[in-house]
């Protein structure tokens, strides 16, 4: 009476079922948890994190402060290729010296990029537009980030086919920089591609900065 | 009837009805928990004892639309914490042809991955499943039908 369909339904469910086991359950709480975040994701969120934004907060046990730092090299909605992330006081980056970065040196930035003829078009985003964006991804949660956590940065779209290492190797060196981030190749390494090539030991690593 | 009362006693079941729409262990607690810190935050009682486990169960799935949605936004893309349970790498299921059904009912439409579960694994009567989703029971009929018929291509694509 019953299908093969059906029979071999039942019987994978109550096996995923049977993994969870009662005793093992944390027990449940009134208080509201912060949302975990993904741990697949950690070895991106450490290159990011440290990635210009917010590097000043003891990490990476620090899940707001990974989830800011992955929320800013994943680029939010938009989609970047390249994230450029500017220095600001005490930022940790080498190529900071603990200074932020000045007007002319951020004008330089812009001009260096204008000059890259792989570059299609680049914006400049500031702090607060950072910031506003996290804000409205995260209405709830990881209220402890705030704006002054934010980096300034420039988002750069590449044209098709264009490959951002040799401009990832151009900008990260100019003076005011933090650091510079692969968002596309991140992306894609985080997502279900990238997770399959890595167990097949094919993983491309991503242009990213030094992880502090 | 408490809230708080039927969560505690549905608890496991309510984690594992979560760990098979998200995939994933962590994620599953995280949901339950969710739900839970939110309609304990709302009121503690529920006007219909009959219906509680109902409205709790589809808070449960509420929370995990959310979860779903929230990886495919972000990260343009949706990824669990943990290797999902029907995934070659999860060490939590065994036999590769449960998880081969397991990824079968991931890749269906939501509604009828909701309702199939509830269907074969809670063994819930098209009533309560009904209550359940906030649908018909004869949207869940047909739903059920269409998924049972879409897991049976799939899994034959596969052999």
């Amino acid at each position: 009476m019953n299908s093969p369909v059906e029979d071999r339904l039942r019987d994978a469910l109550a096996s995923a079922g049977a993994t969870v086991e009662t005793e093992t359950l944390q027990p449940l709480t009134a208080r509201r948890r912060r949302i975990r975040v993904d741990l697949r994701l950690v070895a991106v969120g450490l290159a990011v994190v440290l990635a210009g934004a917010i590097a000043l907060r003891p990490v990476p046990e620090d899940r707001p402060v990974m989830m800011a730092g992955l929320y800013l090299a994943a680029d939010g909605r938009s989609r970047a290729d390249v994230s450029i992330f500017l220095c600001k006081a005490e930022a940790p980056f080498p190529n900071c010296g603990g200074e932020k970065i000045t007007a002319q040196e951020q004008a330089a930035v812009e001009d260096a990029l204008k000059a890259r003829p792989e570059i299609e078009s680049y914006v400049f985003k500031d702090l607060r537009t950072a910031y506003t964006n996290f804000r409205r991804e995260f209405p709830d949660d990881f209220e402890m980030i705030t704006e002054a956590d934010m980096p300034d940065s420039f988002r750069v779209n590449l044209k098709p086919d264009a490959e951002a290492a040799s401009l990832i190797s151009a900008v990260e060196v100019l003076p005011g920089v933090a650091n510079v981030i692969d968002t596309k190749c991140l992306m894609e390494r985080a997502g279900f591609l990238g997770t399959i090539k890595g167990f097949l030991g094919l993983r491309d690593t991503c242009a990213t900065a030094d992880v502090y | 009837m408490d809230v708080a009362a039927i969560f505690a006693e549905h608890q496991a079941g309510l984690v594992r009805l979560a760990l098979i729409m998200v995939g994933d262990r962590a994620s599953a607690e995280d949901v339950v928990q969710e739900a839970f810190a939110r309609t304990h935050a709302g009121r503690g009682r529920l006007r219909d004892p009959d219906r509680a486990l109902a409205y709790v169960r589809s808070a449960v799935l509420n929370g995990c639309r959310s979860v779903l949605r929230r990886r495919a936004t972000v990260f343009r893309r949706p990824v669990p914490y943990e290797p999902p349970v029907w995934s070659a790498e999860s060490a939590a299921l065994v036999g590769e042809d449960r998880r081969e059904v397991l990824r079968a009912l991931g890749a269906l439409p939501r509604r009828q991955r909701e309702a199939l579960t509830l269907r074969y694994y809670f063994e819930l009567a098209d009533q309560e499943i009904a209550e359940t989703m906030r649908i018909s029971a004869s949207t869940v009929r047909s739903t059920i039908a269409r998924g049972l018929a879409a897991l049976g291509r799939a899994l034959e694509e596969e052999s």
